[in-house]
């Protein structure tokens, strides 16, 4: 087990340096050269050629690669151009409010998303299961984008019940983090849907139905919990996706957080704090993927403990 | 102890799966209940125990445990026959058994759910029951997950967990097809020991009639959804009187023969959907005449205790 874990964080890392090494390069083949994206294009020759010595652009790119490698690794991707301090500081400031709603909109996500899947699977093909099913389908067809509009659009123009931007209070989380967990809940609703109702016709569940327990025992202490199995792979599958969707519901609300810095950046140009967020977020999907493997170690005493069988 | 009436048990779709099937397992008892796949002989066991599958339905008929008819019982009545009056394990003990519990937890459950017991006096009595079933190592093996154990250890643990709610009768789904022939032979014994013990009924479903003609005393034989024969094993086996009786005993290796296996019977048997009119075994039947496609025999007594379902039962020969 200790090294099966090993090996996931081992993993991690390498996803990181391909991050690191994909930013390297897509910004040495974007055109001109990083110096002329720095300095802008009205720039002289000789300041041109001033901030190619300083960055070192002169040296061969393995050792360009090398030292943008090292400063990586020091989380140094310079100062931002806009803001007036590093990079990187300027993205760790943001980063307490993105964690914030992506927790929150995985929260609801799991907390709407599980029952309502379970009680649909546990009778496929009926009517419960068919309004659910079509439902889902819907909430995971709609847009982030159009859903924040028309919640900006309800709750704070109309109705006037809770603020349209910005953090703040609780009041502040509510719709961009309804907005981001929609089509999340419609994922972990339809795929627990279908776990359940696989197990459910597992021959382990007649067994505990053999046993005379309440139905009740029979779902938590049988059907559920092997059914969260492919429900916890998916989940972490989707995490990348959760923070697209995060960019997207950042910048309808004006939260704070590195979605909302990062489309600012690229539209300013500012190409250090792009870098230093992208390789954040790369961080916080390593790291969110790394919980999802550790608790399916949890879930699956198969993988766990070994087989002699 | 068990006593199932003319049950007939259809598909959603109207599809009679079984035609009218009655048979009796005495208190203490011990009846094998054989025929090829898709003769129903499992969906009459599930059907006893109240867990057929979804899709399928007991229409008409009656499963009286104890006299009290279980079709027309409430659900609450049926789950409290279930595990305590009536158990049973399955076929596949590695798909029967919960992947993500612990064996000693799994077999405990119905000690502890519906005999109150505290988890340290329901871990104890796990452990008790393992080693009734010869399970080696029974303190480790309570705290093993089931992909841990062999496939012999599985299908002791899975009798374990059934005898764990004290039950009078046990049906047993095809207890060692999944299991090695040295193993097959342990388990068989072990299922009579505890029969012998404890008084236990059985009902033994298998296609193998070799497999259960040791530990049974009556035979019941299936085709199609319907009884061909019945009666006390040694006679079934030595003087069978249904030809489908006939064409199973003769596909029993004699551990004395050292000579090929004899021919097994031609043909497969009818799915459920496209039976044949009559008697639905004439068409694989030796002895089949006219009046066979047409006229679908009836059970009748042909000697005592016995049984068959054949129109020309008396010229059947061994």
């Amino acid at each position: 087990m200790g090294r099966l874990i090993a090996k996931r964080i081992g993993i991690g890392v390498l996803v990181l340096w391909g991050a690191v090494t994909l930013m390297f390069l897509l910004v040495r083949v974007a055109p001109g050269d990083p110096a002329t994206v720095l300095v802008g294009a009205t720039a002289t020759h000789e300041q041109l050629a001033a901030v190619r010595q300083s960055m070192g652009l002169n040296d061969p790119l393995f050792v360009q690669y090398w030292h943008y490698l090292g400063d990586a690794a020091r989380l140094d991707f310079g100062d931002s151009t806009t803001l007036s301090q590093p990079a990187m500081t300027a993205v760790l400031h943001e980063t307490a409010a993105t964690l914030q709603l992506i927790l929150a909109a995985t929260v609801l996500a799991l907390v709407v998303g599980l029952p309502l899947g379970a009680y649909a699977g546990q009778r496929p093909g009926r009517f419960r299961d068919r309004l659910i099913s079509a439902a889902t389908l819907g909430l995971q067809a709609i847009p982030n984008f159009w859903v924040g509009i028309m919640f900006i659009l309800l709750f704070a123009g109309t109705w006037g019940l809770l603020p349209s931007s910005g953090a703040g209070g609780i009041d502040h989380l509510v719709l961009p983090a309804v907005s981001l967990a929609m089509p999340f809940t419609a994922i972990v609703a339809r795929l627990t849907r279908s776990a359940v109702a696989a197990s459910t016709a597992e021959a382990y569940v007649r067994t505990a139905r053999s046993k005379g327990i309440p139905e009740r025992r029979v779902l938590f202490g049988h059907i559920l919990g092997n059914s969260l199995l492919p429900v916890v792979t998916v989940v972490g599958l989707q995490i990348g996706a959760l923070i697209g969707g995060d960019v997207v519901v950042e910048n309808v609300y004006s939260w704070p957080g590195i979605g909302s810095l990062l489309v600012t950046a690229v539209n300013n140009r500012d190409y250090n704090v792009v870098q230093a967020a992208a390789l954040l977020i790369a961080g916080i999907v390593v790291v969110l993927n790394l919980c999802v493997d550790l608790l399916y170690l949890r879930l699956d005493p198969r993988i766990r403990t070994g087989g002699r069988a | 102890m068990l006593a199932v009436r003319d049950l007939v048990v259809r598909t959603e779709t109207g599809t009679t799966v079984i035609d009218g099937v009655g048979l009796t397992v005495p208190r203490g008892g011990a009846v094998g209940l054989v025929g090829e796949s898709g003769s129903g002989k499992s969906v009459t066991s599930l059907a006893a125990i109240g867990l057929l599958p979804d899709g399928l339905l007991a229409v008409s008929g009656a499963v009286e445990v104890d006299d009290v008819d279980q079709l027309s019982a409430s659900a609450d009545a049926r789950r409290g026959t279930r595990g305590k009056k009536v158990a049973m394990i399955f076929q596949d003990p590695l798909a029967a058994l919960n992947p993500r519990q612990r064996i000693g937890r799994q077999i405990d459950e119905i000690l502890r759910v519906r005999d109150g017991l505290g988890r340290a006096e329901a871990a104890r009595a796990a452990v008790e029951l393992l080693r009734r079933v010869d399970m080696p190592d029974p303190e480790k093996r309570a705290n093993d997950y089931p992909h841990q154990l062999s496939g012999g250890q599985r299908q002791r643990a899975m009798i374990a967990l059934a005898l764990a709610g004290r039950p009078e009768l046990l049906l047993c789904d095809e207890p060692t097809t999944a299991l090695d022939v040295t193993v097959q032979k342990h388990i068989l014994h072990l299922l009579a020991r505890v029969r012998a013990e404890s008084g236990l009924a059985l009902l033994l479903v298998s296609h193998d009639l070799r497999v259960i003609s040791h530990v049974v005393t009556d035979l019941v034989v299936m085709y199609a959804g319907r009884i061909a024969e019945t009666g006390p094993v040694r006679d079934l086996l030595s003087s069978p009187r249904h030809p489908y009786t006939a064409a199973l005993v003769r596909n029993v290796p004699s551990p004395r023969a050292r000579v090929a296996l004899p021919a097994p019977l031609p043909g497969t048997p009818p799915e459920p959907s496209d039976r044949p009119g009559g008697c639905a075994f004439h068409p694989r039947c030796p002895l089949a005449r006219d009046r066979c496609a047409t006229d679908k025999p009836q059970l009748r007594e042909i000697g005592t205790g016995r049984w068959s379902a054949c129109h020309y039962a008396e010229e059947v020969r061994p």
